[in-house]
């Protein structure tokens, strides 16, 4: 695919047109990738894509080999990677916290032990999720601000 | 709790174990029997105890992350498995021949209360961590918040 770049005046709105013969996964992953800087994400909920706007998102989970974006009331279903969504919302306070999931560190209300050295996070939502003991020192550097 | 977590789990279990059954056996030991003197063979018996006790950790394993009742729950088979284990090797000791109940009662109780006070010390300090993170989580978030 050819790149173009074409500078213009600050008066213009700036804007990004795809011009492909057809809508594949490859393109659909760069759109997903520009929603996902302008601080949206994208994802399918009763069989409606959403834009979900990032600083709504609680946290983001893999249950048997698909991933799913956790609102305060909904679920939706995405079909980025794991690691690809922990890269692009690292800047926006999101943390792993164990194998599968991937926390709003802006969404925890409180921590509390959960047995066996692991820790729940408490989020806003009511929810609860684990904070499995490999992650915690990691935790604790991104609560000192030495991870963002 | 994934594989290598679980050997580095029964690695300490296993250290703690033998403290522990050190501490078991002289408080028992002075209790019940204070005249017994013992030989060297005898320093088997922690270190063969601990190992057999080591294995019940092997329920706490599993590929997933378990919720706070499936960790409880596996807890509480880990500990009876303990209980099993200890009195099962216990019982064909010289000292426990005779069918000396109150002896056995005593064990099943110790066993309980060292899982028991364990874990309670480590809620506690994970308790005054949590509390720690969850100001610092406060603190954070003030800081970030757009």
């Amino acid at each position: 695919m050819l790149i173009k770049i074409l500078k213009i005046a600050r008066s213009e709105p700036e804007e990004l047109e795809i011009r492909c013969h057809e809508e594949t996964e490859e393109v659909k992953d760069i759109i997903t990738f520009v929603k996902s800087r302008q601080g949206k994400l994208t994802g399918i909920c009763e069989g409606q894509q959403h834009e979900i706007p990032i600083a709504d998102v609680y946290y983001v989970e893999t249950v048997d080999n698909s991933v799913f974006i956790y609102g305060q009331n909904k679920v939706y279903e995405t079909k980025q990677k794991l690691y690809e969504l922990e890269g692009m919302l690292r800047e926006k306070y999101f943390l792993r916290v164990s194998k599968s999931l991937v926390l709003n560190l802006m969404k925890i209300k409180s921590i509390k032990p959960a047995l066996n050295g692991r820790y729940s996070a408490i989020l806003h939502s009511g929810e609860e999720v684990i904070i499995s003991r490999k992650y915690v020192a990691q935790l604790k550097c991104a609560l000192k601000g030495e991870v963002f | 709790m994934r594989g290598k977590e679980l050997i580095r789990d029964m690695i300490n279990t296993y250290f703690m174990l033998t403290t522990m059954i050190l501490v078991v056996m002289m408080v028992l030991g002075t209790y019940f029997m204070p005249e017994v003197r013992f030989g060297y063979k005898q320093f088997e018996a922690p270190l063969t105890y601990a190992a057999w006790g080591t294995l019940p950790n092997i329920v706490l394993y599993s590929k997933s992350e378990l919720s706070m009742k499936q960790m409880l729950f596996r807890k509480i088979i880990q500990l009876v498995l303990v209980e099993v284990i200890v009195v099962l090797v216990a019982l064909p000791a010289e000292v426990f021949k005779g069918g000396n109940n109150e002896l056995v009662i005593s064990l099943v109780a110790c066993v309980f209360v060292i899982y028991v006070l364990t874990h309670a010390i480590a809620w506690y300090q994970d308790s005054i961590t949590a509390k720690k993170m969850t100001e610092e989580l406060m603190v954070f978030q003030k800081k970030y918040e757009q």
